[in-house]
């Protein structure tokens, strides 16, 4: 008898015929299986936490160099916006709402660490030399 | 949590938050900006990864934080805390 008798046809790849006629479970998860899993596991990730580019601060004077990428995480009904770099973050009913927040809360936290320049600790210090890189300000506008 | 326990952390760490339109409060120390803390609006329970953010951005481990709120921590036990990671 071979395993081909006993293990249903779908199953059969996750099987092998050791010496002896033994049996053995070689793999847990068909092809397909895991196609399937992969594709839940990623789905399932994708709503709890995505990564998405910002372009833009949505407000006048101050421009992106280079976009920077934004955390979006769900909480029950909060959806949060973070810009871990900075420790930055922002929640509220929608995502469009919690990314408006956010860029709020940069430029808020950038002008705050400029003005303050000769007084800040080593966390804040770094917080402006990446906000210095990555944002241009428009004095006059 | 509450957002009544982040007040309380704000009022215990003496956080200074500069106007209302502000969401965050600046810890001081010797006239340095250390850290910045998100400071919540209105009453009710925070989501659980805001709490965790918070936490995040005190520099505590979960038991630290709950006995920050709790009260055996006190501001000198947590600016030890600080120098000892080198935030300070």
């Amino acid at each position: 008898m071979s395993y081909g008798d006993v293990i249903p046809y779908d199953l059969q790849n996750c099987f092998k015929t050791l010496k002896g006629g033994v049996i053995m479970q070689s793999k847990i998860l068909t092809v397909e299986q895991y196609k399937d899993f992969s594709k839940n596991l990623i789905k399932a990730i994708e709503s709890r936490c995505r990564i998405v580019p910002l372009n833009s601060l949505k407000k006048q004077g101050y421009t992106l160099n280079t976009p920077i990428y934004v955390t979006i995480e769900t909480d029950e009904d909060a959806i949060i916006a973070s810009l871990d770099d900075i420790e930055a973050f922002a929640y509220a009913d929608t995502e469009f709402e919690a990314i408006n927040g956010l860029c709020e809360e940069i430029v808020a936290l950038y002008e705050d660490l400029r003005r303050n320049r000769g007084n800040l600790g080593i966390l804040p210090q770094k917080w402006l030399e990446y906000l210095d890189e990555v944002i241009t300000v428009h004095e006059n506008s | 949590m509450k957002t009544v326990d982040i007040e309380r952390i704000f009022n215990k760490l003496s956080l200074q938050v500069r106007s209302t339109g502000h969401n965050y409060g600046w810890l001081t120390v010797n006239d340095k900006k250390i850290l910045r803390v998100h400071y919540s609006h209105g009453k009710g329970d925070l989501p659980n990864k805001i709490m965790h953010k918070i936490r995040g951005q005190l520099k505590l481990s979960e038991k630290d934080f709950v006995n920050l709120i709790a009260c055996p921590l006190s501001y000198e036990g947590y600016l030890d805390i600080l120098k000892r990671k080198g935030f300070i």
